[in-house]
């Protein structure tokens, strides 16, 4: 990408790209080098012009952090040697064996819990006089509920590009869900996502949905007697 | 004699919550819905497993985690595996027991420091161990990236039949190993 941008410094005037190599090859003093001027002239100029490509800019700040790195190493006592970096730390012998000894007496002792029946080994769900009760869900379970339906959807629409697009909001969505939900009422989490119609809108519902529970406005519960995952207020009985 | 009563009271209902849990019940848990404190519950249960002990029930009171959970006795154990089979367990393989060792001796622990003890990606191993709910995310540290903190639960003290993390092998034995290789060095 063709980066056209100069930079004007005591020790260097030119494209950026040949600041760059100069200080690799430490034709240029790059530790006397004022990083944080030339990105200073940078950001001034990127908001002047109207042209600047996202590309464009990334690419910019991936060369400045370049530059950074090198400057940086400099400037460490110890001069300029690449850290080693396979210096991976091995998990010592003798702690490993350690630890391999602990999970074999682990083994064992779980052999001999498993020889100790529970009392009630498939315990039922308990319910309190008829009320639809519901139960905390987990991570794991919510995810599978959204990966179907999302994979119903696809079933049902073939959308030839999975395109994120600006023409989901989240805010939107997160208001769109809250008037939705009231206390007392659960709405179905499959409701609530596949009345979506395109794939890219569930997964902005989905975010949303996070982001509201994240912020304590909603639960995410399953009901008990059936395993449906409901959305909830905060302030529902009835929850276990 | 009133208190002798209600004390034998107590002592039954107790039984009979641990009759009906699951999961290993602690004194604190009782004492929110019980007249007495959770010193006094937990003395009763003790006592129910000293009983149990000496006139040779056929259950008997595990502590686990702190808490108390009724399991039949080890010399039954063949006679009711006739009976009703062995019961199912979660498997773990060995690298999700070396995972769970890590995580049990340096909890709270994040992904990076098992990886770095391991030597090889973890990810999925700690995924398999959350979702068999033997470590859970105790929260997040503060430090760059904020990276999730692991810490093994009450099911993973049930599963190994642990009363609690200090029956794991002595940390001091750890330190010790630690200590050698530094002198090593």
């Amino acid at each position: 990408m063709e980066l056209d941008y100069e930079v004007y410094d005591e020790h260097y005037q030119g494209p950026l790209e040949g600041l760059l190599e100069v200080a690799r090859s430490h034709d240029v003093p790059i530790s006397e080098i004022k990083l944080a001027d030339l990105v200073e002239d940078f950001i001034n100029h990127l908001g002047n012009s109207s042209d600047w490509t996202v590309g464009g800019a990334s690419s910019l700040l991936l060369l400045f952090s370049e530059l950074l790195r090198i400057k940086t190493r400099e400037l460490l006592p110890g001069g300029e040697e690449e850290p080693e970096e396979d210096e991976k730390e091995e998990l010592p012998d003798e702690k490993r064996q350690f630890f391999l000894q602990v999970g074999e007496t682990l083994k064992e002792k779980a052999k001999e819990r498993a020889r100790l029946y529970d009392t009630r080994p498939d315990l039922p769900e308990f319910v309190r006089s008829g009320e639809t009760v519901y139960k905390e869900v987990t991570l794991f379970e919510l995810v599978k509920a959204f990966q179907n339906i999302v994979v119903t959807q696809r079933d049902q629409r073939e959308l030839p590009h999975f395109k994120f697009s600006d023409n989901y909001d989240t805010e939107e969505q997160m208001e769109r869900i809250k008037s939705s939900v009231n206390p007392g009422e659960p709405v179905a989490f499959a409701e609530l996502l596949s009345s979506r119609p395109v794939r890219e809108e569930i997964v902005v519902t989905f975010v949303a949905l996070l982001q509201l529970v994240k912020q304590a406005e909603l639960r995410i519960v399953k009901q008990v007697s059936t395993d449906e995952i409901f959305v909830i207020t905060p302030g529902q009985q009835n929850v276990g | 004699m009133e208190i002798e009563g209600e004390e034998l009271n107590l002592k039954a209902l107790i039984e009979a919550a641990l009759f009906v849990s699951e999961e290993p019940i602690r004194a604190a848990e009782l004492s929110d819905i019980l007249p007495v404190d959770g010193g006094k519950i937990r003395q009763i249960m003790l006592e129910l497993k000293e009983e149990y002990k000496e006139q040779e029930r056929g259950m008997q009171l595990l502590e686990i985690s702190g808490g108390f959970k009724m399991t039949t006795r080890e010399e039954h154990y063949s006679f009711l595996e006739k009976l009703f089979g062995r019961q199912t367990r979660a498997r773990l393989s060995d690298s999700a027991i070396e995972t769970l060792v890590i995580v049990a001796y340096y909890q709270p622990v994040t992904r990076a420091e098992v990886e770095s003890l391991r030597g090889v990606n973890s990810q999925s191993v700690i995924n398999t161990l959350l979702e068999k709910g033997f470590i859970k995310i105790k929260g997040r540290r503060d430090e760059i990236g904020r990276p999730m903190e692991y810490s093994t639960t009450k099911k993973f003290l049930d599963y190994f039949g642990l009363g609690s993390l200090n029956d794991l092998p002595d940390e001091d034995e750890v330190e010790t190993l630690r200590s050698r290789e530094e002198q090593n060095e």
